[in-house]
């Protein structure tokens, strides 16, 4: 029956998504007759914005595609790049990672768009990979990730690790952290927690933290019940000065922060420092129950620049003018932050390079620096951006007070020197 | 001052509650005497001995040059348990504590002003309240360079007073934590004021809680009597949170087992360790039925449905989520129309509400859809499976994906049962409900007309029908039933977990999973397959990740259903002969 199922599943899905493009096709279309007044008559350059807006997924990516879309408008309202309009060409992979290879194939060879913005999950990246190397398209991927990747054709926007977990474990270790000394490692089973706690706990070690105060554990995705697991941290808080790093992902979350303050844990005695929780998944939480725990982005809403006040701004009357779900109630968050800086940096890119062709752009991206709402950035040769980091502290409204940040530009190195380190002492 | 007097009443005070620690009361003396006389040294220091010094002069007094007046000044400030000061002495700490005249003031977090960019407020120090001046609070454009600084030999020790000062904070769980907290620094400068407070009439908690904290503390840095007392207080108080220590210390003693001290370890460490399994089989056992509370409420609708009608619901899970939206509508009305006091209110008027809309989407779908396809198993699985994913989407256009509810506050928190065994309120309230909700199914099945008809029909239709029962009434009836059971659930599932379009999916296979293994269609089977797997599940994941519990659990039920392949209770309706 599953088997049935299965297939029924897909078989919907892909309707759904012949549906849906055409949809887009058409709402393209109307956004290309409506913006024919405001080019000069030079063409247009076509974009490929790839989200799942329906499916598990769709509660992260949406944001993702509103924000990409809104740079893009607001591009073509100055004018374009090198004098053309961006047409972006909407498809919508439905969370699942077959399907996202596919319709990059595409974009890339059926409606020849000279970039995509897209992805979330590290698995559709890793999908999409093969298939923008061989059509040597561009991919500017807009997540925190694990690292460990290169690609000529894949521009990282997001935290490598030693942007988001390194600094935050060594912000626990610290004076105003808490000086924690016992590590609750807690995760979704894939291949982000995976990783991510392996550079962790390799970071750990070799930073004098013995291992049996180091404790890693993982549940299912979108596992909900977490009485043992929490029960299980608290014994292992008892001994005080512990804390948990939290990689658990989507929908396990408000569950976990319940019953976490249900059992009588607080934020003073074993804080939380999640590395999936921003802004935007804030939104769908009761954060009564969050207040006082920990997140570490390269980017807050809080943030107090003109740069970043401005852009909230302009997103939530985005938002509000073209009728999505939330309107003036929408968020910024990391990823969308990073989201809307891909477009720019290609962008700026192309302007560079007097051209659109992806690996003329690519070339042209290193070294490119620009002022973004998280701060300042640069393109480091190995295709990440150097980027400040920030530690935060949730307050009941669902937003951050940032209570670290780094000093300047933190250098991405993508492939960690922990990992070894994990493997080396890990039991035989 | 008055402190003397406390110190030489403690003594006697402690040998009524605390026997062990009484054995090395010699020592205690001479480190009250101690404490007695750096007190006495501290007031011919400040030099009036007969006149109280205020907050304030003492406050004031951090802003000396000389480490050892600073010293003595949070010295006074840590015995006279001012919580009041804390913030001040926090902001001491930081460096924006400073004189403005002669009024202590603090700087407090900066605001953003359009014109002049970022501004401190000026707090008065002591109260806490903004500096006003011409009518206005005093914002200052940068922090003074006359602030106070904390002479280095001082830092620790100013910290050890913040610390110390949480512990009067008012509210049991504050000053629970603070007692905890000063347990886990473990420095030997925590014992006179814990002992102090000890010595206090205070709740049977708090009480544990002190003891616990003075024996972590001197089992760490105690002579060895001390230590010896403190590792037999430990095990005698349950302390979980002086395993680690007991443990380090066992290390330490393994090569000399018959020491005293070392029988003395492995004697607290037995008692606590069978202490926590008690605490951990009773909260296994609390978990497991709370987890079968929710399994059971999720498939009684399921096996209504399947029972009378055949039908496999691949919907059921969306009727759930309906239910959980319609709770969320009404959360948002009580949120939006009524004073917050009534917010809590929302939930009573949510369980009838969440009910009725399912049960009306429920008789809605049975009209447009279940109903034309009477006997068709394979297209109703799939029409089902259609609806499913159309109300999905349905509800994401609607409500969008990021939604929260706030669980009403009586449900929040935990029951403290016993020291380290704590029940968390909703899971109660879920079990509670659960139970309610199988009575009312059970009355309503057995006591009333409907039930009656119900029964009959899932007996044997075509007689019933030949005997005047008009079945596809009580079909419609019977489905809107099914989805009202999911809708109640959907009410209650937000209590502990996610509300978002796709919730329900997350549920259908648990609830499919409960049906088939109790039965199919057999409501007391539903309710023993449900406490079954929830126990099952919550009992082996203690023992491995909980990424392999599950897997445990589906090979078990493979198991059980290769043996019994029609489920614990067999049904007995003719529905199953076709």
């Amino acid at each position: 029956m599953s088997g049935l199922l299965s297939s029924s599943i897909q078989f919907v899905r892909r309707c759904r998504r012949k549906l849906s493009s055409r949809v887009s096709i058409a709402a393209v279309l109307a956004a290309g007759v409506a913006s024919a007044g405001v080019a000069h008559g030079a063409g247009t350059v076509k974009v490929g914005i790839l989200h799942s807006l329906t499916g598990t997924m769709a509660i992260s990516e949406t944001s993702l595609h509103d924000v990409e879309l809104m740079a893009i408008h607001e591009i073509n309202a100055k004018g374009g790049v090198l004098g053309k309009q961006i047409d972006p060409v909407i498809v919508n992979p439905a969370s699942n990672w077959d399907l996202f290879a596919q319709d990059a194939n595409t974009l890339i060879a059926k409606d020849k768009v000279k970039v995509i913005f897209g992805c979330w999950t590290s698995v559709s990246r890793k999908s999409v990979l093969p298939v923008v190397q061989a059509d040597h398209g561009l991919l500017i991927y807009p997540v925190q990730y694990e690292g460990e990747e290169y690609s000529p054709n894949i521009f990282y926007m997001g935290a490598v690790p030693n942007q988001q977990l390194i600094p935050s474990v060594k912000y626990l270790m610290s004076k105003p952290g808490g000086k924690r000394k016992r590590f609750f490692l807690l995760g979704s089973d894939y291949v982000f927690p995976r990783t991510a706690n392996e550079i962790m706990e390799g970071y750990l070690l070799s930073h004098g933290v013995p291992k049996s105060r180091i404790k890693v554990m993982y549940v299912p995705l979108g596992y909900t019940d977490f009485q043992t697991v929490v029960s299980k941290i608290k014994a292992f808080a008892q001994a005080g000065h512990a804390c948990v790093l939290s990689t658990l992902n989507g929908s396990s979350n408000v569950p976990f922060y319940t019953e976490f303050a249900n059992q009588g844990l607080t934020a003073e005695s074993c804080p939380i420092m999640a590395y999936s929780i921003a802004e935007d998944e804030l939104r769908s939480m009761d954060t009564t129950k969050l207040v006082g725990h920990y997140a570490c982005w390269n980017y807050f809403q809080s943030l107090r620049s003109k740069t970043n006040k401005k852009f909230v701004h302009d997103f939530k009357m985005w938002c509000m003018s073209n009728h999505l779900p939330g309107g003036m109630a929408r968020v910024t968050d990391d990823p969308i932050e990073c989201a809307y800086t891909g477009v720019y940096l290609w962008a700026a890119a192309c302007e560079k390079a007097k051209s659109f062709a992806p690996m003329k752009v690519a070339k042209a991206m290193i070294g490119l620096k620009m002022m973004t709402p998280g701060g300042m950035v640069k393109v480091a040769k190995n295709h990440n951006l150097y980027k400040p980091v920030y530690v935060g502290k949730i307050l009941a409204d669902g937003q951050f007070r940032i209570v670290w940040k780094s000093k300047g530009w933190v250098k991405p190195v993508a492939f960690s020197p922990y990992i070894k380190m994990a493997m080396k002492n890990a039991p035989k | 001052m008055h402190l003397s007097d406390p110190f030489v009443l403690q003594l006697d005070r402690l040998s009524t509650l605390e026997a062990d620690i009484l054995k090395f009361a010699p020592i205690i003396r001479i480190v009250c005497l101690a404490g007695l006389m750096t007190v006495l040294a501290t007031k011919a220091h400040a030099g009036a001995p007969t006149e109280p010094v205020t907050p304030a002069q003492l406050m004031t007094q951090l802003g000396s040059a000389s480490d050892a007046e600073v010293s003595a000044a949070l010295k006074q400030i840590a015995a006279d348990g001012n919580y009041h000061l804390i913030t001040a002495l926090q902001a001491y700490q930081n460096g924006l504590l400073a004189m403005r005249g002669t009024q202590l003031v603090m700087y407090g977090s900066p605001v953003i002003d359009p014109v002049r960019g970022k501004l401190y407020p000026v707090l008065d120090a002591m109260t806490g309240q903004p500096v006003m001046a011409h009518g206005k609070p005093v914002l200052s454009d940068s922090i003074a360079e006359n602030t106070l600084t904390v002479p280095d030999a001082d830092s620790d020790q100013l910290e050890q007073t913040i610390n110390t000062l949480s512990m009067y904070v008012p509210g049991q769980s504050a000053r629970q934590q603070a007692i905890v907290a000063l347990g886990n620094a473990g420095s030997l400068a925590y014992l006179p004021p814990l002992r102090q407070q000890l010595a206090q009439p205070h709740s049977s908690r708090i009480h544990r809680l002190l003891r616990e904290s003075i024996a972590r503390i001197l089992l760490r840095h105690g002579t060895p009597v001390q230590k010896m007392h403190a590792a037999v207080a430990l095990g005698q108080i349950h302390s979980t949170r002086g395993m680690e220590l007991l443990k380090r210390a066992w290390r330490k003693l393994r090569k000399t087992p018959t020491s005293p001290m070392a029988v003395a370890v492995r004697n607290s460490l037995d008692q606590i360790n069978g202490y926590t399994e008690l605490t951990n089989l009773l909260f296994d056992s609390f978990a497991g039925l709370s987890l079968a509370s929710i399994y059971v409420l999720i498939a009684l609708g399921l096996a209504i449905i399947f029972g009378l009608m055949g039908v496999i619901n691949m919907a059921q899970g969306e009727f759930l989520t309906i239910g959980a939206f319609t709770t969320f509508g009404v959360a948002e009305v009580f949120r939006t129309y009524l004073p917050p006091s009534d917010y809590n209110w929302y939930f009573i008027c949510a369980i009838p509400a969440a009910f009725l809309v399912s049960a009306l989407a429920g008789a809605v779908c049975e009209w447009a859809i279940i109903r034309r396809l009477y006997g068709r198993p394979l297209e109703t699985l799939l029409a089902t499976f259609g609806l499913s994913l159309i109300l999905i989407e349905l509800i994401r256009v609607v409500f969008g994906n990021n939604n929260a509810i706030i669980a009403p506050s009586w449900l929040s928190g935990g029951l403290w049962v016993m020291p380290g065994l704590i029940f968390p309120k909703n899971r109660l309230f879920i079990i509670v409900f659960c139970a309610g909700c199988i009575i009312a199914v059970y009355a309503l099945i057995r006591k009333t007309r409907l039930g009656l008809l119900l029964r009959a029909t899932t007996q044997d239709r075509e007689m019933a029908a030949a005997l005047g029962v008009h079945t596809r009434m009580v079909d419609m009836l019977t489905f809107s039933l099914g989805t009202g059971l999911a809708g109640l659930a959907g009410c209650a599932v937000p209590l502990f977990s996610t509300l978002d379009p796709r919730m329900g999916q997350s549920y259908i296979v648990e609830s499919f999973l409960v049906v088939v293994t109790g039965g199919v269609g057999n409501l007391a089977g539903v309710i023993c397959a449900g406490t079954g797997l929830g126990f099952l599940e919550k009992f082996i994941e203690p023992w491995v990740q909980p990424v392999y519990g599950k897997v445990f659990v589906l090979i078990i039920v493979i198991a059980f259903l290769q043996w019994k392949p029609s489920g614990l209770f067999a049904a007995k309706g003719r529905s199953m002969d076709h």
